[in-house]
């Protein structure tokens, strides 16, 4: 069963003067634990598949289902639960608050939810800081770090409320070579040891590399000889070879 | 409800952005103090006048008069009154009053007085009781009078030709609350020894009054109402208990229209500065919003947390404005002086609390819903793809819509303040225009000098500055709409206290004539003469006067019935048709005077007329036009054929109407004379000798009566500085609101043009030029518009002459000046820093 699946999805964005078709008719299924990077070069739509994908932005025309929803139906209250529960998102230059320390910004997901009290809520955010090594930097702000550490903060963040389905939009974009792997590894430990779905578009060949599945996007399609990358599954691993 | 993320939230975001949530704080602090504190004390005036209006007037009603009530008109009287009703008579004059000896004399109201009045509250003497015993030939005084007649219990006092015993000093009376301008001290007597005073003559200012008590169910208002036109054909004229000393009332009311002016300014600072704070704090979190919705947050979880924020600052600006109200409040003077008004409450009134509270909160919370309403729809995309801007036609409509109802609010604010829709209009169009008014200057002027720059006329830093000013709306425009808005009031303040400050004289060099001698008889004239030839006396002038009513004006008659029903509505201008006229007649103008309209009189030219040209319009008169006076009976008519201005303050025998000879020369007339003696000795001697001989003649000593005036006026000053010091700090807060919110736009040029190659010294010069165009235009528009204004304000509102005190105004530009400089230097240092780090 897929956790997300695009059927005859569509966008077109609209001005005065003419009409830019960005993704046409596009079908994927992603399933459940999958790894995968979608590769394109700058306007083929990759960010604007991811978008539709995590429920940011409406398709034009088909229906996209993302662990059992309908997003294309969906009214806003239920996409503001589903991001709130099952998705995380991490943006290529990070989209974290100006005005929060580094701890409140990984909290913000959980006082959303506010199952919990203030006390355990900066715990578990602390916990969460601690896995992506930037404990020491919680009382600081945005302003006070560095790309990667900003990158780490918002990943955690990602992680906190415990998504089923992670996006990462260029999440290497903006960092040098030493925090790019840095962001990776943590995202790719997050996806074998929780099984989090992760689908990261990105336009660099090496973190494409990392994933289980390449799907390359070209004018708005997926190029049908690139839909799959054929690789090595280990013996444990639930992944079947085709 | 998500307690812990609205505390979570709240707790951080006002922590972080601190400069934007004290501004907000400041401008609604600020606004609401100001309103606040003369609402309440307006308020707690009236309530107090109210309260104790018929106390203060001793009666449910007078019927007053300037001549003498015939037994018809009282038998006209006694029918129109319900049964049971009570009415006791009094008659009011000043005069000369003196020690037995005659040594020493001194001016004095006159009340002649039935025993039975005043119907509710008392007359306090000292000793007790003495009214209630006043008989013939007694006489009761204030304690101030016997000072200056040097005279105590028992002695003698003489008045005209008679000598009355002095039994007790009045502590108390009712009638003479609020008349606090010009008045002499009082001194009572009997009704019945009025006549042998001879003080009573045709030609003297005097007030008849027949104070009424009414049956206690029958209202004063609806008998007046009835009442009012029957009794106006026969010359006498009702007041209500709520209507005592009009003159002043009117006075207190126009003073206070100007200083609601004032403070509906300050809140529109206020208004402004929080609408400029919170568009600056709404715009950046557009990207926020986006982030909140990719994290889960619903629409209106956000919605709830943003105006949450706006209504606890509004909260803490509002109690800090009842603070400020509160300060304002102990800072007023007292007004009234008398002992009747004991104290006017300074405390904040119940119907204050609410309109602080509806200004302070639910006034920020609407201002902020159009921009709130803006970033709802932001979708989270925006958090992927970056913010999008998009103003299309639905937003200008909500803009549009927004304004309106803004200027709805205000006129309604303005109407509750002053009760008259023409000034709430007046008041309204005034102060909201401007925001349009700068609008099309800025981009008149904008597009003015692109075109200048354009031909080459200016640099390449102008030009990329202008491209700015015409296409960016944003910062640059609120910086020019929130300085101007605030230097138009400044500006319109100085120009309305220097305006009151110049109508009391207080701004006068010239030593004016400073004594006034009335009531001469044509037989005393020469003794007047002889008399003043053995002083100093200098600016000698003496004028006939002749009491007269307007009977016709071009050959139609006057109805009586057009008095103004209303006594607080009724000035000396909106009588003009129905008062009587003390008419004069010479063949000169005076120096301080000019003709507008016509031509002055030639030597041998009789039965011409002058009017004073304000005048004029309320007469509804104009050269060519003739109007026909009854001088006793006499009709004597002559023909308008110029309209003057005159200086009022010149202390000289002024006339709204003159005569430049013929029939009126022949008719009854007593004579006036001004003129300066200089020194204050001088002066009480002079008047000792005249009134020795002439008991006569009233005299005043117009430095005293300047003085008290001019402390009536101190205390207007006080406030009305006071209240503009609170709306110059009012208009600081927008200032520096407009500028700061457009900081962060400033930083983020400043590293993009260093990016593609611009130096410190370019950066310097670009935003210099902004300074200097922000600063020109702000200051040019607002001075402009508040000289504007206050023409506008003044015919339709104030009736003042506008003076301009330019040399303030200059010292405002420059502190202007120096601010909007200072703070974009301010400005340009962190980024000097971080240029030079990096």
């Amino acid at each position: 069963m897929s956790i997300l699946q695009f059927k005859a999805v569509s966008k077109t964005f609209s001005s005065v003067t003419e009409h830019i078709q960005v993704l046409d008719a596009i079908d994927l299924s992603i399933a459940p634990g999958d790894f995968v990077a979608i590769m394109g070069p700058s306007g083929s739509g990759k960010s604007t598949l991811l978008g539709i994908a995590a429920g940011l932005d409406q398709p034009t025309q088909g229906k996209v289902i993302l662990d059992g929803i309908d997003l294309s139906i969906a009214n806003e209250k239920a996409l503001a639960e589903l991001r709130r529960d099952r998705i995380g998102f991490v943006f290529q230059n990070f989209q974290l608050l100006p005005g929060f320390t580094a701890l409140e910004n990984v909290a913000l997901p959980l006082f959303l939810k506010s199952e919990h009290s203030e006390t355990q809520i900066l715990e578990k955010a602390r916990e969460y800081l601690r896995k992506v090594g930037m404990e020491h930097r919680q009382s600081h702000f945005p302003r006070q770090l560095s790309g990667g550490e900003e990158q780490r903060i918002a990943i955690a963040r990602s992680f906190v409320n415990e998504p089923r389905i992670l996006f990462a939009d260029e999440p290497t974009a903006n960092l040098d070579s030493k925090n790019s792997q840095i962001v990776l590894e943590l995202l790719e430990t997050k996806n074998k040891e929780s099984r989090t779905t992760l689908v990261l578009v990105t336009h660099d060949p090496d973190v494409a590399k990392r994933a289980t599945r390449i799907i390359q996007i070209k004018d708005g399609k997926i190029l049908p000889e690139f839909e799959e990358k054929k690789k090595e599954i280990k013996p444990n691993s639930k992944r079947t070879k085709r | 409800m998500k307690t812990g993320l609205y505390r979570f939230y709240w707790k951080r975001d006002l922590a972080s952005q601190w400069q934007f949530s004290l501004l907000l704080v400041l401008a609604i602090a600020f606004g609401v103090g100001s309103v606040l504190s003369l609402h309440s004390y307006k308020s707690n005036l009236t309530n107090s006048i109210l309260f104790e209006a018929r106390e203060l007037l001793g009666a449910d009603l007078a019927l007053q008069s300037s001549q003498s009530i015939q037994s018809k008109s009282r038998k006209t009287i006694a029918e129109l009154l319900p049964k049971e009703s009570d009415s006791a008579s009094a008659v009011q004059f000043l005069s000369m009053i003196s020690s037995n000896k005659g040594e020493e004399t001194s001016l004095a109201t006159i009340k002649a007085q039935q025993s039975s009045y005043p119907f509710f509250g008392a007359i306090a003497t000292s000793p007790p009781n003495k009214y209630e015993s006043l008989g013939p030939n007694d006489i009761l005084i204030e304690p101030n009078l016997a000072r200056n007649l040097r005279v105590k219990v028992g002695d003698l006092i003489q008045l005209g030709d008679k000598n009355f015993k002095l039994i007790g000093f009045i502590e108390r009376e009712p009638g003479s609350v609020g008349s606090f301008v010009g008045t002499a001290p009082t001194a009572i007597i009997n009704i019945k020894d009025l006549d042998s005073t001879g003080l009573v003559q045709r030609g003297s200012r005097i007030r008849y009054t027949e104070y009424i008590k009414l049956p206690q169910n029958d209202s004063a208002t609806s008998w007046k109402r009835k009442h009012f036109e029957t009794l106006a054909k026969i010359d006498i004229t009702i007041y209500l208990n709520t209507e005592t000393s009009s003159g002043s009332q009117q006075f207190l009311t126009n003073t206070f229209d100007f200083l609601i002016i004032l403070a509906l300014g300050g809140f529109f600072l206020g208004i402004l500065s929080v609408y400029a704070a919170i568009q600056a704090k709404l715009q950046g979190k557009q990207e926020e919003i986006a982030i909140f919705k990719c994290l889960g947050a619903e629409t209106n979880t956000y919605l709830r947390l943003v105006v949450g924020e706006i209504f606890i600052l509004s909260c803490i600006g509002t109690v800090m404005g009842f603070a400020i109200a509160k300060f304002i409040l102990t800072m007023m003077p007292d007004w009234t002086g008398s002992d009747f008004l004991q104290r006017v409450p300074k405390t904040i009134s119940m119907t204050s609390i609410f309109w602080g509270c509806l200004l302070g909160i639910v006034m920020p919370i609407t201002i902020a819903a159009l921009p709130i309403a803006q970033v709802k729809n932001i979708p989270p995309i925006w958090a992927l793809r970056g913010v999008t801007s998009q103003e299309g036609a639905k937003q200008r409509k909500k803009q549009i819509f927004g304004m309106v109802l803004v200027f709805l609010a205000f006129l309604g604010l303005s109407w509750a303040e002053t009760s008259s829709i023409p000034k709430a209009l007046t008041f309204a169009a005034s102060i909201l225009l401007l925001p349009l008014v700068v609008l099309f200057a800025f981009y008149g002027i904008g597009l003015g000098l692109r075109y200048l720059a354009s031909q080459g006329f200016l640099s390449h830093t102008w030009s990329i500055l202008l491209r700015k000013v015409i296409r960016n709306a944003g910062s640059l425009r609120n910086s020019i709409l929130g300085l101007g808005s605030a230097l138009f009031l400044v500006c319109l303040a100085l120009v309305l206290q220097e305006s009151i400050l110049t109508l009391g004289g207080a701004r006068e060099k010239e030593r004016r004539p400073n004594v006034f001698v009335m009531d001469i008889r044509k037989d005393q004239l020469q003794k007047f003469d002889s008399l003043c030839q053995n002083f100093q006396v200098e600016k000698r002038i003496l004028s006939p006067v002749i009491g007269a009513r307007l009977s016709k004006i071009n050959g139609i008659p006057i109805r009586k019935e057009e008095i103004q029903f209303d006594a607080s509505e009724r000035n000396w201008r909106s009588t003009a048709k129905t008062r009587e006229y003390f008419l004069s007649y010479r063949s000169d103008l005076y120096s301080t005077e000019e003709v507008s309209s016509g031509n002055w009189w030639k030597r041998d030219q009789k039965n011409q007329i002058s009017v004073e040209k304000d005048f004029a319009k309320y007469l509804g008169a104009g050269v060519g036009d003739s109007l026909a006076f009854n001088v006793q009976g006499v009709e004597i008519e002559g023909k308008i054929s110029n309209l003057r201005t005159v200086n009022w303050s010149d202390m000289k025998p002024n006339f709204v109407v003159i005569f430049s000879g013929g029939k009126i020369e022949k008719a009854p007339r007593y004579y006036i004379s001004s003129l300066l003696l200089r020194e204050s000795e001088d002066r009480y001697q002079l008047q000792k000798a005249l009134v020795k001989t002439m008991p006569n003649l009233t005299i005043f000593d117009t430095e005293k009566a300047i003085q008290s005036f001019l402390n009536i006026l101190g205390k207007v000053s006080q406030v009305v500085q006071l209240m503009t010091s609170f709306v110059v700090m009012g208009a600081m807060v927008l200032v520096f609101t407009s500028l700061y919110s457009s900081q962060i736009q400033r930083e983020k040029e400043a590293f993009l043009l260093r990016v593609i190659g611009a130096d410190q010294t370019v950066l310097s010069r670009l935003y210099r030029t902004e300074a200097i165009l922000v600063f020109g235009m702000s200051f040019g528009i607002g001075l402009l518009y508040s000289l504007i204004a206050d023409v506008f304000l003044n015919s339709y509102a104030l009736d003042l002459e506008p003076v301009v005190p330019w040399n303030w105004i200059a010292i405002v530009g420059l502190i202007s000046a120096a601010f909007v400089f200072g703070v974009y230097f301010l400005g340009l240092l962190p980024l000097r820093r971080k240029l030079l780090k990096s």
